[in-house]
């Protein structure tokens, strides 16, 4: 899966790509506004020029100049500070705030609030939310376990940094889709591409083939939608009935992203810098060492041990034949490129004595990059030539007697033999062997005499029982095309299958030895192989990429999945294995990237468990104090040992994102249907839209990847396209009154709503690309518009000409949104964190709801009261479980794209209004809050909690029905004074004043 | 300057995220009085109970308002047992016959299920006898002895397909019709394109097993890309049956009564300046129903209103019938009382919690047949004798079926299958006591009338008189349907 990084080379030169070109047959399609360029429109009369603040206005009264409407009077100064508030950060106004405001006479006071409140970080919160609501956010992938998506958040977190930074969008849209293809890649842009990755995910569907054509589908719909206001939904299957967009021209745009590698559980991108990989890296460092030192210790305690009981050890059955004695080791750690001549020169790091008397890895106190010499004596029964083998990954070299016998000095190692004559008796040996940094190590050394070929004698605790194929190619049967499903079984006839040497793959794939190329999505190998005896302890030398089985004998002895990038050693529980013939088989499959197959069979002979003789010899160690303090500190440093090993330093710079896998070819699927291949097509942009929009010549030549992406990318986010920028004003626009100039915001085709003031969206999409993209100081231009400060008052003649209020002659009332609701209670009860950013939180949430899920021990978390009361953008959105306050005040359908929101008004909401735990808790504090800081008369507490919910002055009539209503409860159903403020903070944000909007 | 009372009923914003009908819904935005929609709500007929204020304002429109359907319908309401996990077909309704004697023996068939595709398996021979019942003389194994004795009211479908043999997606055809997440549920549609006729209790209910929810929890119940109005409540057996329903602990009735007629001050005094904006009326509506509402849901699961022959007849007498009884008579409550559609689940959580026997199969469909026989054969005779059945369609199913042979190398555990099973539908004109589509001898797929889980809605939809191929909802530039962009037919052999 994994491809080489490569350098990410760029091809784009944009003065190339801008090549205008035109083809007659679709100019009538063309000419739909939509479609057109971008103009600077005039200015068209107006009557009333005092009412004109910036031309937005001179747009709006035009329109309700002909219509011979009047525009709506100016909103108060409370109404306006509350608008301001809610539609810039989504949060109510502190009374003091409203005062000092109502009461300044500065005349640029409006205009600070405003850019007081777009400076305020509390404004990427709520405008970073409109953005996940377009882009289907959710960190679950939905359907059986609805696996968290790692790190989705930090998506989430750059998004609502970019609006606070006022990042220009075009920058926004070209990092989100081509983050990881820029000239410039940081990990800003990289987490940016995690919009790839928030739709939803079957990880076992039915249909593989069409599960990759329904997330390329997902993209497409969700880029076209929300960037390009083109609905793409029907093309799939067949022309669009309505816009000039056909069948190819989906496939074409859908070229763009095929290159995307599929999404899997460990999609995931490291981003973080060099000084916290250094760090991560030490911590790792010293916590390893902790591990090896203690292994190193226990080494050595076993041996210890293995002497002292070595009386009984000579006893024991299984015992094993040496024809080594008195064998040392020490041992070295270091990074070799080959053998090392002078390991006599280097510092060991430990050294000590092995019992056992057979060369052997376990005083190992690690598995990478290091170096043993083994020094003691052979016994030779008899004057003879002998010849030595040799099997190592990694280097090694033998000596007997003084003499060099063999040398394999290359890091890979391999199979290695060397003959010599010797004289019988105890002759000096040394064994010198080293592994590299990627390699697991493995050892095997075995001998025999002239007299006696083919009997061997094991020399190491470890023998090979069928070569893998890194120094040799070993012969398979193989086969690319599906086989009957008893394919593994001992007596499958393979004889029509092929011949090949392994290993199996491509040749880019790392650390690999590629002999036979296979290049198809799944291969089935098998091998017979003889045995004369069956080993205790058996494993496998694998190389795999993607997911493999292991069959030996017809038995499964080990399904991964995934991918590796350099061989690894597997132990085997049950080996399956048998006496005379036996059958390996194997079947590999592959998704995307590099692949790869190659297996190898060795085994570890039986080393007397020194557990199973502490037991046989409990009595021995019981009646001697000083061994039992031995084995005592043995099992000590065992378990601290394991203790060492247990969980990992933790590293978190990881980012949800995208990578490409090459370059794939693209085909028009008939009907939609996978099975279906029609031509083939190229990356390209929507016909209809070459014309008007900046036309991209594709420097794209076969076998050339990392570019795709990039090019959508800028053609999108191009001053010139005609789409982009009315799409995003209209969004804007569309957040401040309610509903954009373009009601259908995510479709500006004709199966849209057309524009209602076509001259305003070109006007505000021209400023907007005028002012580099950039969205704060938008919404200052619209929110100094006349057209916005109007009161939301209804005028019977306008409601009778106008009643949708299409011309906007008067401001859209509204309800607040989900997001917007469970904040202001928070804020009103004083329990509002504003803290920025991080992993997501889990306020509580009732049992009776968590037992919707199909676990509803595990489906939530708990997060302590200050984080579970932090804005609800940071509540963890979990695909098969929502909020329930969250959800029943119509929260974004995380699926698809929801460019506008439902509004619904259920009595089920004023049940959780009513009796919903959160509500009443949080009314139980703004009670405590009234109590401590609205003084001590009842008229006064009142006060205090009526200003922060209405966010204005209450009238005495209110204060008099709220006063009744507390009075009335104390008195008749002599309730406290704290329990009757307690309701009353409940009545307070249940006011429809608290939940709308003027 | 509108009449409230006129309005009355709970309404909603203009702004479906969707957009029911791209004329003028396609995404409005969030303008209180930009619900002009009635007059192209009409176009398709069955919005035409929709309000349209006096003096061209233009009110509310409640989601759930009654709604005509297309047509002079034949059920009123739906009753969905759903066995989540899939029930074995051949060991309960479809009867094979050539299987018995067949026990550990090797075959040559072709299966696809979670372990995978395989071509050949050892036969798990059915673990129970078939007998025959009935005037109809229909099939039922010995797992359903109550259920057999109903066979003449019952129409068999022995020959569905569906999309997938994993649970997360099939769950998700069954229950909306598409293999895909964020589709509406067919509830959902059920409540989209009839609304609901009792407004004191929601349209669409579903009561879950004690372990848990199935999996994927509420996507099973989502409304998807329609407005949240329109997904499933989840209704407890026992206790409080809607989340929020009780007031705080502290609070009776009489103290709530004087907070909502002081919020009604309130509220009222706030409208004064706004009357042209129904959003607001509608809200403070929704508080008198949301009052109602707390006394009408307990009385309709206060099953002590029943007489104890009726309890005896769903199981309520015994431990192991009890839960799956109480959820079945509360089913018939609901549906007396005007809930359009009705799902109930036996099974939850994770493998033997439901009906996914991939280890012991006997234990596991002894289980769960148990635990359900005999209140799902009380509902059945109980709508019967009091003259409800007719109207009321009663469905019995799973996401899908099992194989023929063993998922693994020991045991009787067998794996999903979706290329062949059985559902159940009787009541709301349905025939009764005939049973129609075939799987093959062993029962690993259909072969003779294959039907798609797409049939099975269309049959849904048109028994409640609506068009399964015209009740669309546009959303991402198309006309979506619950069948499905190609449409569907409803199933003409079993429809009177």
């Amino acid at each position: 899966m994994r491809i080489r990084k490569s350098q990410i080379a760029v091809f784009l030169t944009i003065s190339l790509l801008l090549i205008c070109l035109a083809t007659p047959m679709l100019w009538a399609e063309a000419a739909y506004w939509a479609y057109q360029p971008v103009t600077v429109p005039d200015l068209p009369p107006v009557k009333n020029q005092e009412w004109i603040k910036n031309p937005i206005d001179t747009f709006i009264l035009n329109r309700l100049e002909e219509g011979g409407l009047l525009p709506a009077t100016p909103a108060t100064k409370s109404t306006l500070i509350r608008r301001a508030y809610y539609d810039l950060i989504g949060l109510p106004p502190l009374p003091q705030e409203v005062t000092s405001f109502v009461n300044d006479a500065d005349p640029m006071a409006y205009s600070k609030l405003l850019d007081r409140l777009l400076d305020s970080e509390q404004y990427g919160v709520k405008w970073g939310r409109h953005w996940l609501d377009l882009v289907r956010y959710a960190e679950t992938n939905g359907y059986e376990r609805d696996g968290d998506k790692a790190y989705a958040w930090r998506y989430r977190d750059y998004v609502i940094d970019a609006f606070n930074k006022d990042k220009p969008y075009d920058q926004f849209i070209r990092e989100q889709l081509a983050g990881d293809l820029l000239d410039e890649i940081t990990p800003e842009t990289i987490v940016a591409t995690g919009y790839y990755r928030l739709g939803i995910w079957d990880d076992e569907p039915a249909d593989r083939q069409l599960a990759r054509y329904d997330y390329l589908d997902d993209i497409v719909s969700t880029t076209g939608q929300v960037m390009l206001g083109i609905s793409m939904g029907c093309v799939r299957c067949h022309d669009h009935k309505a816009d000039p967009i056909s069948i190819k021209d989906y496939y074409s745009f859908l070229a763009f992203f095929n290159d995307i590698t599929p999404h899997s559980n460990d999609s995931l991108v490291d981003i973080g810098t060099i000084s916290q990989k250094q760090e991560y890296q030490i911590k790792v460092n010293q916590k390893k060492m902790a591990g090896e030192k203690l292994q190193d210790q226990i080494f050595k305690m076993e041996e210890v041990l293995r002497t002292q009981l070595r009386g009984s050890i000579s006893q024991m059955s299984d015992r094993l034949d040496t024809d080594l004695v008195d064998l040392t080791y020490r041992f070295y750690r270091d990074t070799w490129d080959q053998l090392p001549n002078n390991f006599d020169q280097l510092r060991q790091e430990a050294e000590g004595q092995i019992v056992s008397n057979q060369f052997t890895l376990r005083p190992a106190s690690r598995t990478k990059a290091i170096g043993l010499v083994f020094e003691g004596k052979l016994h030779v029964p008899a004057n003879d030539d002998y010849t030595f083998y040799i099997n190592s990954i990694g280097g090694s070299r033998l000596w007997v007697d003084g003499q060099k016998v063999t040398e394999l000095v290359q890091a890979k190692g391999g199979f290695h033999q060397g003959s010599v004559t010797l004289m019988a008796g105890y002759l000096p040996v040394r064994l010198e062997y080293f592994n590299q940094d990627e390699d697991f190590p493995s050892l095997q050394v075995y001998w025999s005499s002239s007299g006696e070929k083919g009997e061997r004698r094991y020399l190491s605790d470890a023998f090979t029982i069928l070569p893998d194929s890194r120094s040799t190619g070993q012969s398979w049967f193989y086969t690319f095309e599906l086989p009957t499903e008893d394919w593994m079984k001992v007596d499958f006839d393979d004889s029509n299958w092929e011949t090949g040497v392994g290993g199996f793959g491509t040749h880019d794939t790392p650390g690999t030895f590629v002999r036979t190329v296979w290049n198809t999505p799944k291969i089935w190998l098998r091998k017979t192989f003889k045995l004369d005896h069956i080993p205790a302890q058996v494993g496998l030398h694998l190389h795999h990429d993607e997911d493999v089985q292991v069959f030996i004998n017809g038995k499964r002895v080990t399904n991964r999945r995934g991918y590796l990038t350099s061989y690894r050693t597997v132990d085997l529980k049950e080996s399956a294995l048998k006496i005379g013939e036996n059958v390996i088989a194997v079947n590999c499959m592959q998704t995307g990237g590099g692949q790869y197959i190659d297996v190898g069979i060795f085994a570890n002979l039986m080393v007397a468990d020194l557990d199973e003789l502490l037991k046989k010899h409990k009595r021995q160690v019981e009646a001697s104090p000083d061994l039992q303090a031995q084995v005592d500190l043995y099992r000590k440093l065992k378990k601290d040992r394991d203790d060492s090993r247990k969980g990992k330093i933790p590293y978190s710079h990881m980012a949800l994102a995208v990578e490409d896998i090459g370059s794939s070819q693209t085909y028009i699927l008939r009907r939609g249907n996978p099975r279906l291949q029609g031509n083939p097509v190229e990356p390209e942009i929507p016909s209809v839209l070459r014309y008007s929009a900046p036309r991209l010549k594709l420097p794209l030549e076969k076998n050339q990847n990392k570019v795709k992406r990039r090019i959508v990318a800028e053609w999108i986010a191009n001053s010139e396209n005609p789409m982009t920028a009315r799409v995003m004003v209209n969004r804007i626009w569309q957040h401040h009154f309610g509903y954009g100039i373009v009601k259908s915001s995510n479709d500006f085709g004709k199966l849209g709503t057309q524009p209602t003031h076509l001259k305003l969206l070109d006007w505000l999409a021209h400023e907007f690309v005028n002012n580099q993209w950039r969205i704060k100081s938008l919404h200052k231009t619209i929110m100094m518009s006349n057209t916005y400060q109007m009161s939301a008052e209804a005028n019977e003649a306008a409601l009778v000409v106008d009643p949708l209020n299409n011309l906007f002659w008067r401001f859209n009332m509204r309800r607040l949104t989900a997001e917007e609701i469970r904040d202001s209670v928070l804020s009103v009860s004083g329990n509002l964190s504003r803290k920025l950013g991080g992993p997501s939180v889990f306020p509580e949430l009732p049992e009776e709801v968590l037992a919707t899920s199909s676990q509803p021990t595990r489906v939530w978390g708990k997060s302590p009261p200050e984080e579970a009361n932090r804005r609800s953008v940071y509540i963890k959105v979990k695909r098969s479980l929502l909020v329930p306050i969250l959800n029943q005040f119509d929260m974004a359908n995380t699926d698809s794209t929801c460019a506008v929101r439902f509004m619904t008004m259920v009595p089920t909401q004023s049940l959780t209004m009513l009796n919903g735990k959160f509500i009443n808790q949080q009314a139980v504090t703004f009670s405590e809050r009234i109590r401590q800081r609205g003084g001590t008369d009842l008229s006064t507490q009142i006060q205090f909690g009526l200003r922060l919910v209405l966010s204005r002055q209450p009238s005495t009539e209110e204060i008099t029905w709220a006063t009744e209503f507390v009075e009335k409860l104390m008195k008749t159903e002599q309730i406290s004074k704290k329990v009757a403020l307690d309701r009353f903070a409940l009545l307070a944000l249940n006011l429809n004043e608290f939940i709308f909007l003027d | 300057m509108t009449d409230l009372k006129k309005r009355g009923n709970i309404k909603i914003g203009p702004d479906y995220c969707g957009r029911t009908r791209r004329e003028f819904l396609h995404t409005l935005g969030g303008g209180f009085t930009s619900l002009a929609l009635t007059g192209l709500l009409s176009w398709d007929g069955f919005f035409s109970n929709q309000a349209v204020a006096d003096n061209s304002v233009i009110s509310y429109t409640n989601p759930l308002t009654p709604k005509d359907p297309h047509f002079t319908p034949k059920a009123k309401r739906v009753i969905f047992l759903f066995m989540y996990g899939g029930p074995s077909h051949i060991d309960t309704f479809d009867y094979k016959p050539k299987m018995y004697g067949l026990d550990g023996k090797t075959v040559k068939v072709k299966t696809s299920g979670r372990g995978g595709e395989k071509n050949e398996g050892r036969i798990v021979e059915p673990k129970w006898k078939f007998k025959q019942y009935g005037e109809s003389g229909q099939w039922v194994s010995d797992l359903f002895p109550h259920i057999a004795t109903c066979v003449d009211d019952i129409t068999f479908i022995k020959s569905m397909t569906a999309d997938s043999p994993r649970h997360g997606s099939a769950m998700l055809m069954m229950n909306s019709g598409h293999v895909l997440s964020g589709r509406p549920s067919l509830g959902s549609w059920v409540n989209y394109g009839l609304g609901s006729v009792n407004q004191n209790l929601p349209g669409y209910v579903v009561m879950l097993d004690e372990t848990g929810g199935p999996i994927s929890g509420a996507k099973n119940w989502a409304s998807g890309y329609m407005p949240a109005a329109y997904q499933g409540t989840v209704f407890k057996s026992a206790g409080t049956p809607i989340w929020d329903l009780k007031p705080v602990d502290n609070m009776n009735h009489k103290q709530q009564r004087h907070l909502l007629d002081t919020l009604y001050k309130f509220n009222s005094g706030h409208l004064a300046d706004r009357v042209d904006n129904s959003a607001l009326s509608a809200r403070i509506a929704n508080y008198e129903l949301a009052f109602k509402m707390q006394s009408t849901a307990p009385e309709a699961v206060d099953l002590d209103q029943e007489p104890d022959y009726i309890k005896k007849l769903y199981g309520l007498d015994q431990e192991r019938t009890v839960n799956f009884g109480r959820k079945c008579l509360l089913a018939r409550r609901l549906a007396e009382r005007g809930v359009r559609f009705i799902q109930v689940y036996s099974g939850g959580h994770h493998s033997d919690s439901n009906w996914d026997a991939h280890g012991d199969l006997v234990f596991n469909h002894e289980r769960h047949c148990g635990n359900t026989d005999k209140p799902i054969a009380g509902l059945l005779k109980d709508l019967k004798q009091r003259g409800m059945l007719d109207e009321t369609l009663v469905i019995w199913g799973g996401e899908f079926g099992r194989q023929p042979t063993a998922e693994y190398a020991e045991g009787t555990g067998r794996d999903h299958n979706a290329l062949g099973f059985t559902m159940w539908m009787a009541g709301g004109g349905i025939r009764s006591g005939i049973s129609i589509g075939e799987t093959d001898e062993l029962g690993s797929a259909a072969v003779e009338d294959p039907f798609h889980v797409k049939h099975l809605h269309a049959t849904v939809l048109h028994q409640l008189g609506l068009n399964p191929n015209t009740l669309t909802y546009f959303h991402g530039g198309l006309d979506q349907k619950l069948v499905g962009p190609e449409g569907a037919k409803p199933i003409r052999q079993i429809i009177t």
